[in-house]
């Protein structure tokens, strides 16, 4: 092997070394040259042969043959007749001068590890200038000889990481050597669908995230890890609760009723994934148990997930055991997690609210041309300078809530077994009182090489844990938004030091203490979740593989929540009647996939195929109980109430029967051809559509490769891509295209009479929606890959939407679930990262920004806009249409307030218009304000870019990490305005209501209209909801120390010790008047992004944590 | 493998290919079909038929500003985007489709003709009743009397006119009306009726004035047993439902809470806490107060009317604040069954609003002094403690000589006789009062509370309901002039 070569294929020999290497050959090469006889045993034996070519006469005619002969028996033959040497060192076989080993010898030993600690077994050891080298065994541990006892620098390389070099003398012992991850190094493998592949092989757009470059971002779950890490794939963190998910999307929203989630596939298992803000089903996975994360965009790399592939797919990889001794690694963090100041709602203290109160009544009267005397005003408001500052709910409810993690993993493996296990516990408060979320998760997997050709593996992963919450982000009901509208003039705690049970004030909307809510009325859930996976791979022939798998992914859930008496509800003060909520959930998910894989190559052509066959089928049971009229509070359970006032029991399926296949070839190692199809046939879809075919095909070129780019010194790779092809999207609920049939029921003489109505219309010809995607990409890298740059361009175009269409009420039916319409999601994105600087002090950087531009481009037969959302006052808050982006907002615009009786008159009004009161455009011309005909579109959630910037800094033992993400362009429609400036007077308000219109003398601040008239249609959505939700977040810092070999060198035990700081959340930089730009509530779906009704704030975290190998 | 792995049915709930198929199937399907009344019952049928007219209106909720919608349907400040109306529509919509369904499949189905009669007459019956309800409401409205099969088909052929729905409520009425027994075994009680059929079909004919072929109608209602108690209060009692003077009413049953009704819960004042439900437990809110009566409607009471203190009640004693004079409707007001729910069934029609029907007829066709019409209406009043009206009485406010006077007595007695029965504001505007009445109202209410100035601008337009916008927009539908 070249010495050019050999770093590049050192990674696939090692990848392959386990299941390859042999200690026995058979030859028979009786007239051959060295050269041939070299590359035989390097192909035979998975060990590489490493020589300087003007060393060794590969010409020479020589004569091999071996009957299970050792390998240093066949290479003395090989090399017999020149002066030459050679030793064997793990997977290595070094050829040297003969007399390289006269002369004295000095020993260097050492240790490489990675920064986590952990050893790097097979990195490899050479003494620059040389061919003297190593690899390290399966501790990271490395010997080398050297002659003299001159200094001399060590070359360390490994795939995936910088190479490094160390300057060492002869004689010394014990170095410890860390790499830092390099992760643009050409040789990195990726895990793509059903198979892996090396990255400079890639055709797709498909980006890779290890585990290395995840670290030290104490999160609690995968997702909450990728923010602002791979461009093109948007994650977004709109709420702060315990155990809650994020939003994830993949170049736009490419789907307006069927979701817009990726699929996610967990070591070959596409998981059902729905994303939630209560339950996070991406927390089964603990964070610690990954290894990588690759992100699929385009159609020729997601085709292969054929009618689950629209929206791309999250292929997540988890940590397997290496063959050597057991590694044991133990991490643990402890984190304090705060609200911060910025962005706390600003609401009246008691001082003002009294005053607002009693100037509303002064306003009205005014109007009415009363004069206004103590007599009318209620005593509570006759003196506001009393309540002082007043209680501040929103802080009541809030705490500084602590955070903890510990896991512990043992791997490691003999040649032919290896095992992971591992097992975390995960504790987090919420910062707001009396929420939390605590998860324990096993891992155990191991695989067998049962013989040469057999292996077999077995992997378990269960997870269980509790989350205690409240029905946040539901509407103005909900917890976290009730502490902003409560009476602020109400103690939190009475006379005798006990919560003041119920909150109100004249002519307020009363509600419970949110403190008793929150403790006694809370909901609690219980979660299993546990994948288990079999599988077992023959190799037939050499090349060929065939792998069975079975996997299993059983969840059960079950909540249960009990309002006491003794709490109450909105304007229902305690006592009440105690009620309870039971859910209960079963889900059973079995996959069973066969794979047949074949490599092969011929002179310069490389062959890769797959076909497949799976079968897949879920079930899901669900039961909720809502049980009453319990006598008191004393026994919880369903038993002890005296009426289940309504009760309902589901049963949802649906099964999957697929054969897909995959080529991959490549000529030269520089035209790159990739073609994929799949077929899907879904119980989904009316009988008279039910199979889909998707197909796909990527072309590749490394150019880097052409004879004219490869002398240009500072071009280390260029590689231009493009790919087409079709995937699709299923996820419209189950049995929708049939009618459905439930239950009416009637009285008749008294009694109950059966009843049942269709509920649904039919559509047989349902089916998935397409979405056809083109994508040109470009891989460059610069100046020995320091600089690595990846531009993508897309166009992706769905069709045959999925959507439930609303249809005339005159049909009997309000909606039906359709495939009309089509949509544009077409974008850019760039991927840029850099070793700014090497040596004693390292700068890495990792900046990505993703452009989509997404357009509707037919809806229905007449292009008729869609209608989405509700306020408050029950209209539409967004619209889609055709020619504009999804999900636009809608509502009135805002012109100002009518400033005289003149302007009213002469105005277009509603009906309780008054002077002073908010003045709307008339949208329709008919001189009448009323909602939804005078609606405009008011603005548009859709974001001009995103990015996301990683800097990683590293002095001696001391490691830097900034992550900063960020949003232009986008807006957000602030709907917690509904009650933060409802100017009824019943709930305490937005600071802004302060500047409100009062008289002609005293108009305020031109926009906020006075408390006399038009209240309804202001608190209706309108275009001062509207603001700018662009943002620039600190999202992380993180410092990290090494502990050196002095430091822990005395300890036996210890191997690897590391101690870090974290601050996430660190700031937001903003003009959204809101917490949390990126909030959304709960239920937001395509057709209706980007509202802020209040949600549970997202807290800063700030963490310390340290990481152990055993 | 098979095939069969890619069918996956529903277990919870049954589909749509395989239902409609045996007697049992239709009989469940009507069943589901009257389930529409039960849930428009409940309050969109209160709210156009009553709280629209001069009879009620609503208490004015400062907090709770959170209702304007039934506000303005009441004030006359209704517009096309009002979800009120939408909901109206809806729900009769979804009536005539469930109705449609079995007219549709029952024919085919193998089943005694006997019971296929009966159900597709009940279907019929309620169709008409649900066309009857838009026709009234909205003017000329789309005429589906089809089922829709598919999303495609979901689009109207446009509005129809006025004509032609009320042909269609006809023809159905006849069918019905031929297809329906009298009675019905006790397990059965409450299903529309031949009689039912007949006296919504001379109800139909009376608004279209036609007396002659509404008499007709009319009177084969009085020959199918149906008889005036002698106490009216027992009328409305839920130990009593569906009594001899019952020709079609609404069915609730409290012991079943998807069931139950719950009138007192939205007609009770809002501030009146537990006094006039009972129910320590519920506290009212947004949703209490509606429907409250009017002064003008309690002055309309005679001295010595009996139907007064059953109907309605002046005010309630809170046990703090004392006598609190914010009047509510009474008359569905018989105690809880159990929390938010009440046995308390709803009429449609009774026999004495059809024997009030015929007096009207019989004015209409000729006035005859102290003939058969006096005799109808007396018995209506005598039932009520009230003197008879007669021509030459010596009492002037007893005293009918012309046609027109005793159009006007039947129109009085219809008030207060059928009040809160959903009958006032299609009797006014079937007697061509609404707009002078409505505008006089208005002028009484708007210092009352706080509403706005421009609230009951009454015109003929505004009787009919706006089309909902949605419906515009969707089915291609033009609006009626505003």
């Amino acid at each position: 092997m070249k010495l050019t070569t050999f770093f590049i294929f050192c990674g696939v020999m090692q990848i392959h070394a386990a299941g390859y290497s042999q200690s026995s050959f058979t030859l028979n090469e009786p007239n051959t040259t060295v050269g041939n006889v070299l590359k035989k045993i390097e192909k035979t034996s998975g060990y590489t042969i490493f020589y300087r070519q003007d060393q060794v006469n590969l010409r020479q005619k020589v004569h091999v043959v071996a009957e299970n002969g050792s390998l240093q028996s066949v290479m003395k033959q090989v090399l017999q007749g020149q002066p030459l040497d050679f030793e064997i060192l793990n997977d290595i076989v070094i050829i040297k001068p003969a007399d390289s080993d006269v002369g004295q010898q000095e020993i260097i030993s050492g240790t490489i590890s990675d920064p986590g600690g952990e050893p790097l077994i097979g990195a490899s050891v050479i003494v620059k200038g040389t061919t003297n080298g190593a690899s390290t065994d399966a501790g990271g541990k490395f010997v080398l000889r050297v002659k003299g006892n001159a200094p001399v620098t060590l070359l360390i390389k490994y795939i995936g990481y910088a190479s490094k070099e160390v300057s060492a003398s002869p004689g010394q012992t014990g170095l410890k050597i860390t790499l830092e991850a390099d992760g643009a190094a050409l040789e990195e493998v990726v895990v793509v669908g059903y198979g892996q592949q090396q990255k400079k092989d890639v055709t797709g757009s498909v980006s890779t995230v290890s585990a290395q470059r995840l670290r030290d971002l104490p999160v609690t779950s995968v997702d909450q890890k990728l923010v602002g890490q791979v461009p093109g794939l948007l994650i977004t963190s709109p709420t702060g609760a315990p155990g809650g998910g994020t939003g994830i999307k993949i170049r736009g929203s490419g789907s307006i009723g069927a979701g817009d989630n990726p699929l996610f596939v967990v070591d070959g298992f596409a998981i059902s994934n729905t994303s939630g803000q209560t339950y996070n089903p991406l927390n089964i996975i603990n964070p610690e148990d990954i290894e990588s994360i690759t992100v699929l965009k385009d159609a020729s790399s997601t085709a292969i997930y054929g009618s689950r592939g629209a929206n791309g797919v999250v292929v997540i990889t988890t940590k397997r055991g290496k063959t050597g001794p057991p590694v044991v690694n133990v991490n643990a963090y402890a984190g304090s997690q705060t609200i911060p100041q910025k962005g706390r709602p600003q609401v009246l203290n008691g001082t003002e609210y009294a005053q607002f109160r009693r100037d509303i009544i002064v306003d009205d009267r005014t109007a009415r041309g009363l004069a206004t005397t103590d007599a009318d005003i209620p005593e509570a408001f006759r003196n506001p300078a009393q309540y002082g500052e007043g209680t501040d709910w929103y802080s009541e409810i809030l705490r500084t809530a602590p955070q903890y993690n510990v896991d512990a993993s043992v791997r490691g493996g003999s040649e032919s077994t290896r095992y992971s296990f591992s097992l975390g516990r995960l504790t987090q408060e919420g910062t707001v009182r009396y929420t939390d979320y605590e998860r324990y998760s096993i891992q155990a997997n191991l695989e067998s090489d049962l013989s040469s050709k057999l292996k077999i593996g077995l992997n378990l992963a269960p997870t269980a844990g509790t989350q205690n919450r409240n029905s946040f982000e539901t509407g103005f009901r909900d917890i976290i938004t009730r502490a902003l509208w409560l009476s602020p003039i109400v103690p939190a705690l009475d006379a005798s030091g006990n919560r003041t049970p119920y909150i109100t004030s004249p002519g307020a909307i009363g509600a419970p203490n949110p403190l008793n809510s929150l403790e006694f009325a809370g909901t609690k859930e219980k979660f299993f979740r546990g994948i288990g996976s079999a599988f077992a791979e023959y190799e037939i022939i050499k090349g060929l593989k065939a792998k069975y798998s079975f996997n299993v992914d059983y969840s059960a859930n079950r909540s249960f929540n009990f309002n006491p008496s003794t709490v109450g509800g909105e304007s229902s003060p305690p006592p009440v009647v105690p009620n309870s909520n039971t859910g209960r959930s079963n889900t059973t998910n079995w996959l069973s996939e066969l794979v047949v894989s074949y490599d092969k190559a011929f002179g310069d052509h490389r062959l890769n195929t797959v076909v497949g066959y799976t079968a897949q089928e879920e079930r899901n049971e669900t039961i909720s109980i809502f049980a009453t009229n319990y006598p008191d509070d004393l026994v919880k359970t369903i038993n002890a109430a005296t009426q289940i006032r309504t009760w309902g029991e589901g049963v949802e399926k649906w099964s999957l029967l697929s054969y897909l296949a995959r080529v991959n070839y490549s000529f030269k190692d520089k035209y790159l051809l990739t073609a994929t199809i799949r077929s899907d046939g879904s119980s989904r879809f009316g009988a008279n559509n039910r199979y889909g075919t998707f197909p796909s095909a990527a072309i590749g070129w490394r150019v880097s490769q052409e004879d004219f780019i490869k002398d240009i010194s500072w071009i280390s790779d260029l590689k231009l891509r493009a790919s087409y092809g079709r995937s699709g999207n299923f996820n419209i609920g189950n049995y929708t295209y049939t009618s459905s049939v439930g239950r009416a029921n009637y009285a008749f003489g008294g009694q109950l009479a059966n009843g049942r109505v269709s509920t649904s219309l039919n559509n047989r010809d349902l089916t998935w929606e397409n979405s056809d995607e083109f994508d040109a990409g470009m891989d460059l890298g610069l100046f020995r890959t320091r600089l690595n740059l990846t531009v993508d361009y897309y166009n992706r175009i769905t069709t045959a939407m999925l959507y439930t269409a609303e249809i005339p009420f005159a049909s009997g039916f309000g909606s039906a679930i359709v495939n009309l319409g089509k949509i544009r999601n077409r974008g850019l994105e760039v991927g840029l990262n850099s070793r700014i600087l090497e040596g004693d002090f390292t700068w890495n950087t990792n900046f990505n920004i993703s452009f989509n531009r997404n357009k509707v481009l037919a809806l229905n037969a007449n292009n008729d806009p869609i209608y989405s959302g509700r306020s408050g006052e029950g209209s539409y808050t967004h619209k889609t249409e055709v020619g504009k982006p999804l999900g636009q907002f809608f509502g009135f615009v805002m012109e100002g307030l009518y400033t005289d009786a003149q302007d009213l008159a002469n105005s277009p009004k509603h009906p309780t218009s008054v002077v002073g009161s908010v003045k709307y455009k008339d949208v329709d011309g008919n001189g009448i304000i009323e909602a939804v005909k005078d609606f405009a579109v008011i603005g548009n959630p859709q974001a001009d870019f995103t990015y996301g910037f990683t800097n990683s800094f590293g002095y001696k033992n001391f490691d830097l990490n900034v992550l900063l993400v960020g949003s232009q362009g986008g807006q957000i429609l602030k709907t917690a305005n509904e009650y933060l400036t409802n100017i009824d007077g019943v709930f305490n308000v937005d600071r802004k209501v302060l500047n409100r219109w009062r008289s002609p003398e005293n108009p305020g601040d031109g926009m906020t209209p006075t408390t006399n008239g038009a209240r309804v249609i202001y608190r209706d959505v309108n275009s001062t909801w509207v603001e700018d939700a662009s943002y620039l977040r600190i999202q992380n810092i993180s410092l990290g120390y090494n502990f050196k070999q002095s430091f822990i060198g005395s300890s036996q035990t210890i191997k690897g010790l590391r101690l870090y700081g974290s601050v996430q959340n660190v700031a937001t930089f903003t003009n959204y008047s809101g917490a949390n730009p990126e909030a959304s509530t709960s239920g937001s779906s395509v057709l209706v992004p980007g509202r802020d009704f209040t949600n549970y704030p997202l807290p800063r975290i700030v963490t310390f944590g340290v990481n152990m190998t055993f | 493998c098979n095939e069969d792995f890619l069918d996956q049915n529903r277990e919870t709930e049954l589909s749509g290919a395989t239902f409609f198929k045996t007697e049992s199937d239709i009989k469940q399907g009507v069943n589901g079909a009257y389930r529409s009344l039960r849930d428009m019952g409940l309050f969109s049928y209160w709210v156009f038929g009553e709280m629209r007219s001069d009879n009620t209106t609503f208490q004015y909720n400062p907090p709770q500003r959170g209702q304007e919608n039934r506000e303005f349907v009441d004030v006359f400040l209704v517009n096309s985007t009002n979800t009120l109306i939408q909901d109206y529509w809806r729900e009769n919509y979804s009536g005539i489709a469930r109705c449609n369904d079995i007219i549709t499949y029952a024919p085919a189905v193998v089943m005694p003709d006997e019971s296929r009669n009966q159900s597709i007459g009940e279907a019929k019956f309620l169709r008409a009743f649900h066309y009857f309800n838009l026709v009234r409401q909205f003017g000329g409205v789309p005429l589906r009397l089809s089922v829709t099969q598919t999303p495609s088909d979901a689009k109207s052929a446009g509005r129809a006119t006025v004509e032609e729905v009320y042909q269609q409520i006809i023809s159905d009425l006849e069918d019905a009306a031929a297809k329906l027994p009298p009675v019905y075994g006790a397990s059965d009680k409450g299903r529309a009726t031949k009689g039912a059929a007949l006296a919504l079909l001379g109800k139909v004919y009376l608004t279209q004035k036609n007396y002659p072929a509404a008499l007709l109608a009319l009177r084969q209602v009085t020959s199918l047993g149906y008889r005036i108690l002698p106490n009216y209060a027992s009328v409305f009692s839920p130990e009593n439902k569906n009594n001899d003077e019952s020709v079609f009413e609404i069915q609730y049953l409290g012991a079943v809470p998807e069931l139950a009704s719950n009138f007192i819960y939205q007609f009770a004042p809002f501030n009146s806490g537990s006094v006039v439900t009972g129910d320590r437990n519920t506290t009212l809110s947004y949703n209490a107060g509606w429907n409250i009566p009017t002064q003008d409607l309690i002055e309309a009471y005679e001295p010595g009317d009996l139907r007064k203190d059953v109907s309605l009640k002046e005010g309630f004693t809170d046990p703090e604040a004392g006598f609190v004079n914010v009047p509510y409707i009474n008359k569905y007001n018989h105690g809880i069954v159990d929390i938010g729910s009440t046995d308390d069934n709803f009429p449609v029609i009774r026999y004495a609003d059809v024997l009030l029907m015929i007096a009207e007829c019989l004015n209409e066709q000729g006035f005859v002094a102290n003939g058969e019409a006096f005799t109808l209406l007396n018995e209506i009043r005598v039932r009520a403690g009230l003197q008879p009206k007669t021509s030459g009485n010596v009492n002037p406010s007893l005293r009918i000589q012309n046609q027109q006077e005793f159009r006007d007595a039947i129109f009085q007695e219809r008030r207060v006789e059928l009040a809160f029965e959903n009958q006032r504001w299609y009797d006014l505007v079937r007697s061509g009062r609404a707009v002078a009445v409505m505008t006089a109202h208005g002028r009484e209410e708007i210092p009352k509370q706080p509403i706005p100035s421009n609230s009951y601008m009454v015109t003929e337009n505004n009787l009919l309901l706006p089309i909902p916008q949605r419906e515009v927009n969707l089915d291609n539908l033009t609006q009626n002039p505003m």
